[in-house]
């Protein structure tokens, strides 16, 4: 169901509709706030997607024990933020791409993959983005060495190979 | 035709291709990182069929600061200072969108006189980053006369900007609370007498370049992308509203000031180099319109909220967004109750308006590559962090 800019969805709509996909829902400073397990947060993101159409933000934070992803979209016709939260594991965690959904999210799919190592399944070009090919480890994780004196990273010698691949494809 | 690519300042060596693979047709360029229009050090990398871009792949972080992971190990007020160096060209609304986010966890409520005050340095800077724009890609198409026009103009903002907190580029104005010092005395009238020149010489701008055949020419139809796609992709700023989206937070989630001002939110529908570009000149004319209205209204106070010497938010997570000249600038700030934050993520517009570049290159020629990429408006220094 698409809502007209006339009908405002409420945040009792928005729960039911979402019932059994979030785990926790709740409203904050006028942003719908929602909570989801790795495994429901493709399907909800998905049925969100119809009335959240502009991809703002995607990004993490390392919280510790866990490393948890925020998706921020925003809805042009209803005029209303939503953060989808999804706890991960910190190291190896894996989430199903949305980049297939909002074509926005792709370039903070892959920032997420190189500061934090979050990796999306089915990404269409999951590359390092910030830093450069051939850097080792993920720097916004907290235990992360920035004073790391190790200089054994080095250039790949036939660098840009891949974006070299992803062009003949073309 | 170039049949192996290498990169010359790697020393790597040509990479050999099997006879079956080496394609006749298209070229595979490497552009920047030193190009002069890419504004910074951006890269692309294209294929070429003849001068018809194919495909389009953009190389970014040459620029990367890790000021994310600088914040964490920074008290919340040390922070401040690297906001102004990711949009190097709209500092004070960089400043202003990390200041919000803190406040929000804070709670504090910021003084009216901040407020309009915050809300007429923004417009200023907006003013300051379009014209600048206007000089650059004016340049990028070969109108060298345009390059020193707009430069003469935004000179007279950064005296303004000088004037009031003792900084041309890097501001630190915006603070916890309100800003960092009240109006001096007899800046209003300064700032009428550079509004009522800018007036004049926007229309001089305008003769120079909304009629020229030549700018006219290298600009209506490039470039397009769809109101649909600009939506997809998440642009923001003059790129989304140029696409005839009607989508700007200064009136959708207006902060400061701005629910109480009287403007307009300036879109073009065709999408394309030209429309991006009538929207910046109309928001020109709007912050003109603004930020007379600001010191007009401009109540009498206090600027800077009372606040401890050690900022120690609760622990919490706030969002907070403002229009900054390229689009929205999001601030995410995370507390863990001490005086450094747990982590701070900054959403650059500029990053994601270049995601999309491909979208608006593939299948234009690569001459036009530089007129999109100057219609966008990218700054480096935000889009790498």
């Amino acid at each position: 169901m698409i809502y007209p800019t006339e009908m405002q969805m409420t945040f009792d709509d928005f729960t039911t509709r979402f019932e059994k996909l979030a785990t926790s829902a709740e409203e904050r400073d006028g942003v719908w706030h929602v909570t989801a397990t790795p495994e429901k947060a493709r399907p909800l993101l998905e049925s969100a997607r119809s009335i959240f159409d502009y991809p703002e933000d995607l990004t993490c934070a390392d919280e510790g024990e866990t490393l948890r992803v925020l998706y921020r979209l925003y809805s042009l016709t209803q005029r209303r933020v939503l953060h989808v939260h999804v706890t991960i594991p910190r190291i190896g965690g894996r989430l199903p791409t949305v980049s297939d959904l909002w074509r926005g999210l792709e370039w903070h799919e892959r920032e997420a993959f190189d500061l934090f190592g979050v990796v999306f399944d089915g990404h269409p070009d999951l590359r390092r983005i910030l830093t450069w090919e051939g850097f080792q480890g993920h720097p916004l994780l907290k235990d992360y060495k920035v004073d790391n004196e190790d200089s054994s990273w080095r250039i790949p010698e036939q660098c840009d190979m891949e974006i070299v691949d992803l062009l003949k494809q073309a | 035709m170039l049949r192996d690519f290498r990169i010359p300042e790697f020393d790597a060596p040509p990479v050999e291709l099997p006879a079956s693979e080496v394609d006749h047709d298209t070229t595979i360029v490497s552009m920047g990182p030193q190009h002069p229009s890419t504004h910074g050090v951006l890269r692309l990398m294209l294929k070429l069929d003849g001068e018809t871009v194919v495909k389009l792949v953009p190389v970014i972080g040459y620029l990367h600061r890790g000021t994310e992971k600088l914040a964490e190990s920074r008290t919340y007020t040390m922070v401040i200072p690297y906001t102004d160096r990711l949009d190097y060209l709209g500092s004070m609304c960089m400043n202003l969108g990390y200041v919000r986010a803190v406040e929000k966890l804070l709670g504090v409520e910021v003084p009216e006189r901040a407020r309009y005050l915050r809300t007429a340095i923004a417009e200023l800077q907006r003013l300051a980053s379009h014209l600048l724009w206007l000089a650059s890609f004016s340049l990028d198409l070969g109108a060298a006369t345009m390059f020193i026009y707009p430069f003469r103009e935004r000179e007279d903002v950064l005296d303004l900007f000088e004037a009031i907190c003792g900084a041309r580029l890097t501001y630190n104005y915006i603070r916890f609370g309100g800003v960092l010092a009240d109006m001096p005395e007899g800046w209003p009238q300064r700032v009428e007498k550079y509004l009522k020149l800018q007036e004049q010489r926007l229309v001089e701008y305008e003769n120079v370049l909304t009629g020229n055949p030549v700018f006219v020419a290298r600009n209506k139809g490039v470039g397009r992308i769809s109101g649909e796609d600009a939506v997809n992709y998440g642009l923001s700023g003059p790129s989304l509203r140029g696409s005839g989206v009607d989508f700007d937070l200064r009136k959708h989630d207006p902060c400061d000031a701005y629910g109480d001002i009287d403007f307009k939110v300036c879109t073009a529908s065709e999408g394309d180099c030209f429309a991006r570009y009538r929207v910046r000149m109309d928001e020109m004319r709007e912050s003109i319109g603004i930020v007379r209205q600001c010191l007009a209204k401009m109540p009498e106070g206090d600027v800077l909220a009372k606040l401890p010497r050690a900022i120690k938010p609760p622990a919490g997570e706030a969002y907070a967004r403002v229009e900054a000249p390229r689009g929205i600038f999001g601030a995410f700030v995370v507390s863990d109750g001490t005086n450094q934050p747990l982590r701070v993520r900054f959403r650059s517009p500029s990053f994601v308006n270049l995601s999309a570049l491909n979208q608006m290159c593939a299948g234009g020629k690569l001459a036009d590559v530089v007129a999109v990429l100057g219609s966008i408006d990218i700054v480096l220094g935000e889009i790498d962090r």
